[in-house]
């Protein structure tokens, strides 16, 4: 299984007063990249990931009251853009 | 983006830059600040588990940089999109802190000292930074001050605006056990900023007499004569170079204050009317001053 995990120099704010779980997250590459904002389902994966949950799928269909097998293909989808982003890496995987 | 979040993401670019360059950062105020410090909302249920702590507002980013290595940061900085808009000088009569901006970020404060802190300014960087912890700030961990430095840090602050009633002196001394009073207070005495402290927690008669105990007598009660806070932050330098340089300073207009004020830069003819004014002004200051010092003789340090 891929794990994901946040690069170094990825800061990224829950802005105060969010709910919980969180409807927003900001990220940014520091220094010089520019903010971003996740939403909804986008915040949920990444701070799924930020909180080191390894199976992220699983924690997300808890989080949306689904089955896993119902989002995990979103979710991966949503995974590999967020690498391509360079807001999350893939780290070594679990056996 | 709102600006709480921007705040943070200053904080975390500048602790990237300052990483990555070899450069000490310690950050302070705002989101740096120790949640044991800050105020609680009140939840007004019994049954709720935890009290939810008020996250402090703050326009910018405050950061106390090793003195030695300010230029390297600036220009680091300057590297990264960042232009100042205030130089130290520009500021206050501390000259304490320059501000930088950037398109994107919020505004960054680069303090070189702190007001309030009477030793030389490496000397109390290396003090604080031997007792510093990390705080995680938009996920970057960052080095801030001890608990203790903190707590002098927003007293102080709070002093030095005149809000002796601030909440911030409220969590951080008066609602602190004596253990951590004691605590603050040495190193208070360590960096040379017990007169400080003093004003900000009620005791400052205790250093009549002292250098400073005019300049922080002034600030924390909102002095309203500019003769008076003229006069006390002259004779609280502690060499006759500083005093003429700061007596000057505070009397001579500032070009980069006047183009902020304008919205552009001012022409020559703006700039020489400011220099009549502030010289017909400083005139008067000094005659006052002049009979200041004859009635009141400097205090002792």
């Amino acid at each position: 299984m891929t794990v994901y995990r946040i690069p170094k120099g990825v800061a990224f704010v829950v802005p105060d007063g969010e709910p919980d779980p969180p409807g927003v997250v900001f990220l940014m590459q520091v220094p010089d990249g520019l903010p971003q904002v996740l939403q909804n389902s986008a915040a949920w994966i990444w701070l799924v990931v930020a909180e080191g949950e390894p199976d992220v799928a699983d924690a997300v269909a808890h989080l949306v009251g689904r089955a896993r097998h119902e989002v995990a293909a979103d979710v991966e989808v949503f995974l590999a853009d967020l690498v391509g982003r360079g807001l999350l890496e893939e780290g070594p995987s679990l056996p | 983006m709102p600006t709480s979040v921007s705040v943070r993401f200053t904080h975390a670019a500048l602790q990237w830059l300052a990483a990555s360059n070899g450069i000490d950062l310690l950050h302070i105020k705002g989101p740096a600040v120790d949640d044991r410090l800050l105020a609680v909302w009140p939840t007004g249920d019994l049954l709720s588990d935890m009290p939810r702590t008020v996250a402090r507002q703050s326009m910018d980013a405050d950061v106390l940089v090793r003195p030695d290595q300010v230029e390297r940061l600036f220009e680091v900085m300057h590297r990264h999109g960042w232009t100042t808009a205030y130089h130290f000088a520009d500021g206050s009569a501390f000259e304490h802190a320059a501000t930088l901006t950037h398109p994107v970020l919020s505004p960054a404060d680069v303090h070189r000292r702190f007001p309030g802190i009477g030793i030389d300014p490496s000397t109390a960087f290396e003090r604080l930074w031997a007792e510093r912890h990390t705080a995680l700030i938009a996920g970057t961990p960052c080095p801030v001050p001890s608990l203790r430095a903190q707590r002098l840090v927003l007293i102080v602050h709070a002093a030095r605006g005149g809000a002796l009633d601030h909440s911030d002196i409220q969590r951080s001394w008066h609602f602190a056990t004596e253990e951590e009073r004691a605590a603050v207070q040495h190193l208070a005495d360590d960096l040379g900023a017990e007169v400080a402290l003093a004003a900000g927690t009620g005791r400052l008669e205790e250093y009549h007499r002292t250098r400073g105990y005019e300049l922080w007598r002034a600030l924390s009660t909102r002095e309203q004569s500019h003769v008076r806070i003229w006069v006390a932050r002259v004779r609280s330098e502690p060499t006759a170079a500083g005093a003429l340089r700061t007596a000057i300073r505070l009397i001579l207009p500032n070009p980069r204050r006047m183009q902020a004020t304008l919205g552009r830069r001012p022409t020559a003819r703006e700039v020489a009317r400011a220099y009549a004014q502030r010289a017909r002004w400083g005139w008067r200051e000094v005659a006052e001053l002049a009979r200041s010092t004859r009635a009141r003789p400097r205090g002792r340090r």
